[in-house]
């Protein structure tokens, strides 16, 4: 089971948002169980678009530590609008 | 005391991982007190930048991914938090700058796009359809 870590804006852009952390995890957990997470940046980073309960749709972007740990990096809600 | 331009707390977060493509420096922040921070209406995306806004278009968050590629001074930033130091201050301020100036750039380009919609809106512009 990965051990999920935060970084402290991804954690407090969450809570502004409402969200369960616990549940938000979960999701990931979930996401990337089933290998539905696609490559974002340079860097080996993820990210994947999940339902929150009746919250709507929010975007989790993850990369890893050195210990190989998923670490959440950006939380915001999923939105297709470029400006 | 009354003010005609209240100040708009602003709460900035430097956030750095390291992992094994080297170190990784996420930018963010608040327009507003986090914990009391009004409901995200919208959300924009520009590259590695996420705004949103709440209902009425007035910035609530903004975050930078990977954003110590911008240039040498959030370069420097990551690196000071990679060797436990804080950021500077100077760099901070620059930092904030920064994601002042690409807030008021996407939102213009929010209102453009919008100005555009509004004007094309119009009957003579309508194809009737079945």
């Amino acid at each position: 089971m990965p051990q999920f870590t935060w970084n402290r804006s991804a954690e407090d852009a969450a809570l502004s948002l409402s969200l369960n952390l616990d549940d938000v995890e979960g999701l990931l957990k979930q996401r990337m169980a089933d290998n539905a997470c696609e490559p974002y940046g340079v860097r080996g980073r993820l990210r994947t678009a999940v339902k929150i309960g009746n919250r709507g749709r929010f975007v989790i972007e993850f990369g890893r530590d050195l210990a190989g740990r998923p670490v959440i990096q950006q939380v915001y809600p999923d939105s297709d609008s470029e400006a | 005391m009354f003010q005609l331009n209240p100040p708009i707390p602003f709460k900035l977060n430097l956030d750095h991982t390291a992992t094994a493509a080297g170190d990784v420096l996420d930018v963010s922040g608040f327009f507003g007190i986090p914990g009391k921070m009004p409901a995200v209406a919208e959300t924009f995306r520009r590259g590695k930048i996420v705004l949103t806004v709440d209902h009425a278009g007035a910035p609530v968050f903004i975050s930078i991914s990977e954003a110590d590629e911008i240039d040498a001074t959030f370069k420097a930033a990551c690196n000071d938090l990679a060797q436990k130091r804080e950021a500077s201050a100077a760099a901070r301020e620059h930092i904030v700058r920064y994601l002042v100036e690409q807030a008021r750039s996407m939102l213009e380009t929010v209102e453009r796009k919008r100005a555009e919609t509004l004007d094309k809106l119009r009957f003579e512009n309508l194809q009737m359809v079945s």
